[in-house]
Formats: C-alpha cells, sequence, structure tokens
C-alpha cells in the first residue's frame, strides 16, 4: 500500500541514511525536513502525511514539542507518529507512547529493515 | 561485486565524527559552560554511528548520552573512551 512519510530530523547524515533506507520500498513518497519549525510550516501549509517519523532530540523545538503542536492542527490530530530516539530505555518508550506516538524506532536503526519497522507499526496502530 | 549503497554516506560520517571529536574537546575545555554541547554532540553520535557500522563509538557514545539522560555528569572515563574510539577511525 502507497504511503506519504515525513521524516523530521536534524542531522543531515541521518536524514540521507533514512532517505536510502525508506527509498527501499518503492511505496513510501518521503518528504525529509530539517527541524521541527520547519516541518510545522510545511504541516499548516497543507501537507498532509500518512505517517510522520519524528526525532526526539533536536535543538529549539524538540519532537515532543512538535507532536503536541500538531495535535492542535486541524486534520492532524491523528496522524500517526512514530519517534526515533537513542534514550529508548522502556520508560522512555511508555512516555512517547502515552504523549500519542504509535510506537517508538531505536537508533541506531538497520536501514535494511527501517521501512518494514515503520510499516509494521502503522499495522499495529490500525488494527 | 555489489557496491556498498552506504559507503559514500559512511565517509561522510567519518569527516564528521573527527569534528564532533574537535568540538566535543573544546566544549570539555570549557567546564560547565559546555556540558550542553558535549550532550548534544554524544547524542548525535549515538543514533548516527551504529547506522554506518562503528559499534564501538555508538556504545561509547550511548554511555555518555545516557550519563546526561539520568541527570548526571559526564563520567570522564567514558567520554575519553568515546573521544578514543573516534581517534581510531
Amino acid at each position: 500500500m502507497p504511503i506519504t512519510l515525513m521524516h523530521i530530523d536534524d542531522e543531515p547524515d541521518i536524514r540521507e541514511v533514512a532517505a536510502m533506507a525508506l527509498e527501499l520500498d518503492p511505496e513510501i513518497s518521503l518528504t525529509s525536513v530539517a527541524s521541527g519549525e520547519a516541518a510545522l510550516a510545511q504541516l499548516s501549509a497543507g501537507a498532509r502525511p500518512d505517517v510522520i517519523l519524528l526525532d526526539v532530540m533536536m535543538p529549539r523545538l524538540d519532537g515532543p514539542g512538535v507532536l503536541s503542536a500538531l495535535r492542535r492542527m486541524e486534520g492532524l490530530d491523528e496522524t500517526p507518529v512514530i519517534f526515533m530516539t537513542a534514550r529508548a530505555q522502556s520508560g522512555e518508550v511508555d512516555r512517547f507512547k502515552a504523549l500519542g506516538a504509535i510506537g517508538v524506532i531505536t537508533k541506531p536503526f538497520d536501514p535494511m529493515t527501517l521501512a518494514g519497522q515503520v510499516r509494521d507499526l502503522l499495522a499495529e496502530a490500525r488494527e | 561485486m555489489t557496491a556498498d549503497p552506504l559507503a559514500r554516506l559512511r565517509g561522510q560520517f567519518r569527516k564528521k565524527a573527527h569534528e564532533d571529536a574537535a568540538a566535543m574537546r573544546r566544549a570539555l575545555g570549557q567546564g560547565a559552560l559546555g556540558l550542553q554541547q558535549v550532550e548534544h554532540l554524544a547524542h548525535s553520535l549515538a543514533g548516527a554511528a551504529g547506522v554506518f557500522g562503528y559499534v564501538e563509538i555508538s556504545t561509547a557514545a550511548l554511555a555518555v548520552d545516557s550519563r546526561f539522560a539520568g541527570g548526571q555528569a559526564p563520567d570522564e572515563d567514558e567520554v575519553a573512551a568515546l573521544l578514543a574510539a573516534i581517534d581510531r577511525i
């Protein structure tokens, strides 16, 4: 099934390797964004991805801040969000899910399985 | 033979890791003022290094990052281990 995905991460090398990894799935249409502010600007302008892959720790506006903001935006209150973080102890994962994320992908991620992880989390959330 | 799709990015990562190590050494020289930058660099390396197969750097960076996540000051030996791991690549 085709999906549109917005990936938000301040690290250029992570964005690039994630793009390479996600493009292994020909049915994923990807938009990469370098900051929470830029992402909210695109979403405010009408972007409506099927799923958002969101880095937790970014300067200025972090992942939870982005999630909180987009939940207040019309048409984005139920958009599935998956956090990406290097700090994925169980307590943190529970906290991210309590914020409304459908799941957490741990960094470092495996480029060969990233697209599959996203699809699996989406499928679980839709069950 | 299949070309390594990550080779170019891995090269970029190595260059950036050495820049990060230099920045971390400068930040450490600033004492408490530099700690936020040390945290940011360690966190970034913890996430990126493993993606590119640099497990030793990723593990060392995660140890430093975990101190910050727990609200603690970084452990000197763990920071030294991270910098040494970067120096080896």
